[in-house]
């Protein structure tokens, strides 16, 4: 069962169930075959018993229904007279974050209650939670009071590093990122030097010449550092323990209830500047830059830098860390505003003229169509999607279906194409003229002419199943629905847990050939890879998926801790 | 660690000609073995002098090591140079021009006099020249306030706020402010940094289960309540505490475990178009972070809070952007159902204002200049009186009638402040039987209010004199009471040694002025505070268009 915390704050008024309540046992909505969901709630490391510990259960089709109960000293929990279905089961306490029954991710197994059904004497393994704290001291070893602290977590499947949570040093240099759940992790630290000043920058007392070309117009140079003031200085993005490259960072591996201390140490370097010309012609308007640095290829610290007008149409960036920048800017060019991305490696200070663009950009033109009887919601956009990086970037779709997107682009990476405010429907077809397009992913060009053709479908399959051990329903496997081209169709893959009886569902299946797999202790194998997932293809069901209705299949859970061994040993 | 660059003083002529110097004393014990090189350094021969001195901690006398210095040149370019302290607090700045300088020190943790005093802070001008002497530069250190939050078992209580309120008198009120908030971590610990010396209340909590978990449940929802320092539900019955300096404070809570109500009712009168939202607020005035859940689409809320003494405060706007604002009392001690909260019941409060001319001769009717009668009146204000967390005001505004009111009001109990313009003054104010010249005008939930009646006269007095301090003419600030009016409609103003007060537009009468050289933290509208100080003042009769004199002693008070 997909299992998604309860995020809508909007609520229904009027559906307040009167339950009766009779001790330690709730009850649930009644019906005539009524059973039983209990279990005992355990600590996942120790396997002790854990009481006061508060345990829910709620219908998987009406998630709002919660029935609630609190383990006793036993750790044990009932819930008496549940109707027959399957049930959302969640429990949380203190030390122990809100966590469903045998949850990876965001998947879960959902208890199914009937008769024959295996629903009592559960073991429900509650994970601690942990912690990682710190404090970010400078190199004279005071602290450093403000800057953004970055939390970045290692996923079990792809080993690609995300970003987990945003944090801010607190006065005295202290952070803290709790209720982590056991993993790998890694923190780093932006910040600025409290007393960095950059002396030499030109103040906006400017004095203008007749045809509005300042005499600054030699100033900006690039200086060695031994002429740079001491206080002209700023911090790199800094990675516990002590590196400024993320491939240098030490990960620190996180056990369940663990409470990491993290201690990081920013040291001062000289600042570069940048000095941006042909920003914007008019004085009063002269056009913004926020500059930016990858982390993990994606643009995810923002510097703070300083910005002051240099004279017409410049502007200068001073506390800048040399290295790769990524430099939105907003320009006026004539009387129209340009948004645009440049990046840049900077070594010393460096003069851009914003004007000339060597990066081109691509423009893309095309249609969209939308199937009959879509949601259609005000304001639909198509996107793009940078496979790597996840930036973003798009148009608006004018009421014929036609948009129009002018992009700088970087790297040649693929996008995947996403279509905003068109309800219960996918882009199912991309078709191009002047890019590649595999599968439904699109290898945009860095300059030149696209012409696109993407077509939506909201004709979806549903795929209901049972994964079987030894003829019985088995819980907790992944259950993974692969299309038969892998590559370029990433949209395509489903997943679900098998849930206690063995059940699964997979939705919006579009028509294709699939092979559906289930493997258990597989949550932790790269899905995404097809040299991961082809050993268990073999063994997995095929299914031809033309029509849309449900299709129905069972298939054998396959074991995801010995089969890659296996043949890896056979290679 | 210090490259060899940056222990060198750096000259650096910068663009556009102004020249901008920045130097580092390097804070390494090699540093200061080895004096700045800037001497040897040519010079521009018009920044020559150097500026030198320490900057200290004011708590210990401790040198305070890397604190920034800056130096600004009063007159000229207006350059402005900065440094840091070597690990000896010490500072030099090479290279100005004789002149005036204004000097500052600062540093994160530390709070230099514009940081504690910004309203009364006197800028540190020093008149650079060959031999002025080394200067000591004082920083106070910041104040700490920690604890934590557990149960009466013992058990840490985790994400709950916990706030300080620092107890501020600004322009003779006194009120608290919030200075620092944190929320408990897992282990129930708060730290709060960052704090002025002063006195303090720490409040914390509530801490309340969230509504989506308590909205269908079968079983009695609990939460902890608000709690002042050292454990009481209330303001008014809290203990402040007085922080000093690099002082670090501990405060424990210990909160107890307490059953949550259901509050639920409707909103009356909520047309399509018009949004609203409610919010509760303890009496002192307090947001709490309980949501209450409104269905804009039947007007029904619904909330859970703990036991106690509640204002449910119902914000909106109706479909023509009109805004709204009722307050309603309400004590829960199990769950509230059927509320009806009335949008439309606003209090709103006419304003008359009676402007009449004195008697004239037609001459001096036909030379008096008198603003129009609608601009008679300035402003008409409702300052809160209550001693509360936040600053609760109304100001009367004109609707498209040009009918002047002060609208939806909430009640609670006001001084009211009205300022003419000149030469109008006022001669009275009233509301009803309420003279709110002496009295605060109270308004109750549900009463319909009657008007308030405002007379102005421009037949006013003035009063003028010096500040007498050691028998010369001193400055500072001079306090002016009316005997026909309570201390909370004092007026004041600043002068500077040497020159006169000269206070106009005043209602003929008995007036006593209080001279002093500070009115931070002087709560001289608090008649408690200020009666002892009043057998010291000067006391003077004032008549109609004429100018009075006095001098007035200067007093010192306790603060």
């Amino acid at each position: 069962m997909k299992f998604l915390p309860l995020l809508t704050t909007a609520l229904l008024f009027g559906e307040v169930a009167a339950h009766s309540q009779a001790g330690r046992s709730p009850t649930a909505p009644v019906s005539p075959s009524a059973g039983r969901i209990s279990g005992v709630v355990v600590h996942a490391v120790s396997g002790q018993p854990l009481g006061g510990i508060e345990v829910s259960i709620s219908p998987t089709e009406q998630r709002e229904l919660t029935t609630d109960t609190t383990t006793g000293s036993d750790g044990r929990f009932v819930f008496e007279g549940v109707a027959r279905g399957k049930f959302s089961l969640t429990a949380h306490g203190r030390g122990f974050s809100l966590q469903a029954y045998q949850q990876h991710g965001v998947y879960s197994t959902a208890v199914a209650v009937g008769p024959g059904l295996a629903s009592e004497n559960l073991t429900f393994q509650l994970v601690p939670d942990a912690s990682i704290s710190g404090t970010v001291v400078d190199e004279e070893n005071e602290f450093v009071r403000n800057g953004d602290v970055l939390l970045f977590t290692r996923d079990g499947a792809s080993g690609k590093l995300e970003l987990r949570a945003r944090g801010n040093l607190e006065n005295q240099g202290h952070y803290h990122f709790g209720h982590l759940s056991p993993g790998t992790y890694l923190v780093a630290v932006s910040a600025q030097p409290w007393y960095a000043d950059s002396p030499g920058s030109p103040t906006p007392q400017l004095s203008i010449d007749g045809d509005g070309v300042s005499n600054s117009g030699t100033a900006v140079s690039t200086t060695s550092n031994d002429q740079s003031s001491p206080l002209d200085v700023t911090y790199r993005t800094t990675f516990y323990a002590d590196a400024v490259e993320a491939d240098s960072a030490t990960p620190i591996q996180l056990h369940p209830g663990e409470r990491a201390t993290a201690d990081i140490t920013l040291r001062a370097i000289p600042a570069v500047h940048l000095t941006l010309r042909n920003m914007s012609r008019d004085p009063a308007q002269p056009g913004t830059a926020v500059v930016q640095q990858r982390i993990f290829d994606r643009p995810l610290v923002t510097i703070q830098a300083r910005t002051q007008q240099y004279g017409p149409g410049t502007i200068q960036i001073s506390g800048v860390p040399p290295g790769h920048l990524v430099l939105n800017l907003r320009s006026l060019s004539g009387k129209e505003w340009r948004s645009h991305v440049r990046e840049v490696d900077v070594a010393a200070d460096t003069e851009i003229d914003v004007s000339d663009d060597p990066s081109g950009t691509v423009t893309i033109r095309g249609s969209l169509q939308i199937p009959v009887g879509a949601h259609v919601s005000p304001g639909v956009f198509i996107r793009f999607i940078n496979r790597n990086t996840n930036e973003t970037f798009g148009a608006p779709v004018s009421p014929q279906g036609t948009f129009e997107v002018q992009q700088a682009i970087f790297d040649t990476n693929e996008y995947e194409v996403g279509v905003v405010n068109v309800r219960d429907s996918v882009v199912q077809q991309v078709s191009a003229i002047g890019a590649k397009v595999n599968g439904r992913t699109l290898v945009l060009p860095r300059s030149g002419q696209v012409q696109l053709k993407v077509g939506m479908s909201n004709s979806f399959a549903r795929i209901d199943g049972t994964v079987l051990h030894n003829e019985k329903g088995i819980s907790q496997t992944m259950v993974v629905l692969v299309p038969e081209r892998q590559e370029g169709n990433h949209d395509l893959f489903r997943r679900d847990q098998s849930d206690s009886d063995g059940t699964f569902s997979l939705y919006q299946v579009l028509p294709g050939r699939y092979t559906v797999v289930a493997i258990e202790n597989g949550w932790d194998l790269d899905w995404r890879n097809p040299a991961v997932l082809r050993p268990y293809l073999a063994h997995g069901q095929t299914i031809e998926v033309t029509a849309p209705r449900t299709y129905k299949v069972s298939l054998a859970a396959q074991d995801g801790a010995v089969t890659p061994n296996v043949v890896q040993a056979q290679q | 660690m210090c490259s060899e660059e940056c222990k060198r003083a750096t000259l650096r002529p910068a663009r556009l000609g102004i020249v901008v110097l920045a130097l580092l004393i390097c804070a390494s014990a090699r540093a200061q073995a080895d004096p700045p090189e800037a001497a040897a350094a040519p010079a521009p021969a018009v920044s020559t002098l150097s500026l030198s001195g320490v900057v200290v901690n004011s708590a210990t006398g401790e040198p305070v090591r890397r604190a920034m210095v800056q130096a600004a040149s009063t007159s000229g370019s207006g350059t402005t140079v900065s440094i840091l302290t070597d690990s000896e607090g010490r500072f030099e700045l090479a290279g100005l021009p004789e002149s005036d300088i204004n000097v500052l020190a600062h540093k994160p943790g530390f709070f230099s006099e514009l940081e504690l005093h910004p309203s009364e802070y006197q800028p540190q001008i020093v008149h650079l020249k060959a031999d002025t002497p080394p200067l000591a530069l004082k920083l106070l250190p910041e104040a700490v306030v920690l604890g934590h939050v557990a149960t009466l078992k013992g058990e840490p209580i985790e994400d709950t706020p916990v706030r300080v309120l620092r107890e501020l008198t600004a322009n003779g009120y006194r009120r608290w402010e919030g200075r620092g908030q944190a929320i408990t971590d897992e282990d129930g610990q708060f730290r709060i940094a960052d704090l002025i010396p002063g006195r303090y209340l720490l409040v914390t909590g509530p801490n309340l289960p969230d509504i989506r978990h308590t909205r269908n449940h079968s079983v009695r929802q609990e939460g902890f309540a608000s709690m002042f320092y050292p454990g009481v539900p209330d303001i008014d019955s809290a203990t402040p505490f007085v922080i000093t300096g690099g002082q670090q404070v501990q405060a424990d809570f210990a909160l107890k475990l307490e059953p949550i109500f259901r509050v639920a009712g409707t909103i009356i009168g909520l047309a399509p178009g018009s949004a609203a939202g409610i919010q509760v607020a303890t009496r002192s005035g307090e947001i709490i972070p309980a949501s209450i859940d409104v269905d804009p689409q039947t007007g029904k809320f619904q909330g859970a809070i703990p036991g106690g003494n509640y204002v449910l405060q119902l914000r909106g706007s109706d479909s023509a952007g009109r805004l709204f604002a009722t307050d309603m009392p309400l004590v829960v001690s199990g769950d509230v159902e059927g509320i009806a909260l009335a949008l439309g019941s606003s209090i709103t409060i006419p304003v008359n204002v009676d402007a009449h001319p004195s008697a004239r001769t037609p001459e001096q009717a036909a030379a008096a200049v008198l603003p129009a009668r609608d601009l008679a009146v300035s402003s008409v204000r409702f300052v809160s009186t209550e001693l509360r967390m936040d600053s609760v005001e109304f100001q009367a505004e004109r609707d498209e009638h040009n009918a002047l009111a002060l609208r939806n009001l909430v009640p609670g109990r006001y001084s009211v402040e009205v300022t003419p313009t000149a030469p109008w003054y006022v001669k009275s104010v009233s509301n009803g039987a309420t003279d709110l010249l002496h009295e605060d005008l109270v308004i109750g939930a549900g009463r319909r209010p009657e008007p308030l009646d405002i007379v102005l006269r421009d037949d006013g007095a003035s009063v003028r004199g010096q500040i007498r301090q050691d028998g010369q003419a001193g400055g500072g600030y001079v306090i002016l009471f009316s005997d026909q009016a309570s201390p909370l409609h004092a007026q004041t103003t600043q002068i500077a040694a040497g020159t006169e007060f000269y206070f106009t537009s005043l209602a003929p009468g008995e007036y006593k002025l209080l001279a002093v050289d500070s009115l931070d933290g002087l709560e001289f509208r608090n008649p408690d505070v200020i009666t002892p100080y009043l057998s010291k003042a000067t006391a003077v009769t004032l008549h109609s268009n004429e100018v009075g004199t006095a001098n007035v002693e200067k007093v010192s008070v306790e603060k």
